[in-house]
């Protein structure tokens, strides 16, 4: 029976960490692209619907690929799961999590080049920066979620090989993950605002 | 001279007035340097929803923050409090007795 109690030590000095600071320095990054995005998309809504009605696409201009970007869309997303499965296994072994994340890292990859492929098509059929608001708007905030897409690609590959080397810690798994998710989760809204 | 501070009134506030006249009546005066086709309802409509959707946006992404702050810090404190809680030995006071 347990009735009395008595310290056995002095209480700990050091603070307890909150939280990974990458992964808050991430939370904070993603806040203001999520915004950033926004701006975008919310520009371009306004400027699309105060087109004359039947003038968008603008003349002389390609409507895009809806049907075939989702394909890209779709591997987008799976890429996303991939991580995802890649996190829960990293929780229980760090081996059983690299297949996973060489999985989403090649999806991501097969994204970035079928968008290349796909921005090769339309400027052959004439949409450029210059040629109307809708080139304009299309290459800012296409281009703008390419970079982050290379730039987390870059991330997700430097975490990969971190992984292999079995110097992969799970705040630094979690900023990626972040930073990948914000990647994946934005697009489909960007498809579906600009493409439609 | 006499020293004596002249007041000089001033001139009827023109810009004043006209500006107020704008604030009272926007659509009359254009006074919206992007709302060329406020007629039209699509464009209204996208205005509204835009801003709204810009609005709340922010709000919500901080109020997530919030709500996860707190439960990391609910869950932070009370494993701090478990491990402490373990960290006390039973002194057999009544060992006899149980």
């Amino acid at each position: 029976m347990r009735l009395m109690t008595e310290p056995a030590s002095p209480a700990p000095s050091g603070r307890r960490r909150f939280g990974d600071d990458r992964a808050l320095g991430m939370a904070l990054f993603v806040f203001t692209e999520v915004m950033l995005f926004a701006g975008f998309i919310s520009a371009f809504v306004i400027v699309r619907e105060s087109a004359p009605a039947g003038a968008w696409p603008p003349p002389g201009q390609p409507q895009l690929p809806l049907a075939r970007t989702a394909i890209n869309t779709a591997l987008l997303l799976l890429s996303g799961v991939s991580l995802f499965v890649a996190g829960r296994r990293f929780k229980a072994s760090a081996g059983a999590a690299a297949p996973w994340m060489g999985a989403a890292l090649a999806l991501g990859l097969a994204f970035v080049g079928l968008q290349g492929m796909e921005w090769s098509a339309l400027l052959g059929q004439g949409l450029t920066l210059t040629s109307s608001q809708m080139g304009s708007f299309f290459y800012v905030i296409i281009g703008a979620h390419a970079v982050h897409a290379l730039a987390a690609i870059l991330a997700l590959g430097l975490a990969w090989r971190a992984l292999l080397a079995r110097r992969l810690t799970q705040g630094r798994l979690t900023a990626v993950s972040m930073f990948w998710y914000f990647v994946v989760l934005v697009w489909p809204v960007i498809w579906w605002k600009v493409y439609r | 001279m006499s020293g004596r501070v002249r007041i000089v009134r001033a001139p009827a506030p023109a810009p004043a007035i006209s500006g107020a006249l704008a604030l009272l009546a926007p659509a009359a005066v254009h006074a919206c340097a992007v709302c060329s086709v406020l007629n039209d309802d699509r464009n209204r409509r996208a205005f509204v929803d835009t801003t709204v959707f810009l609005s709340l946006l922010p709000l919500g992404l901080i109020a997530w923050g919030l709500v996860w702050i707190a439960r990391k810090a609910k869950a932070t404190l009370a494993s701090e409090f478990r491990e402490s809680d373990e960290d006390l030995p039973v002194v057999a006071a009544d060992r006899a007795s149980s």
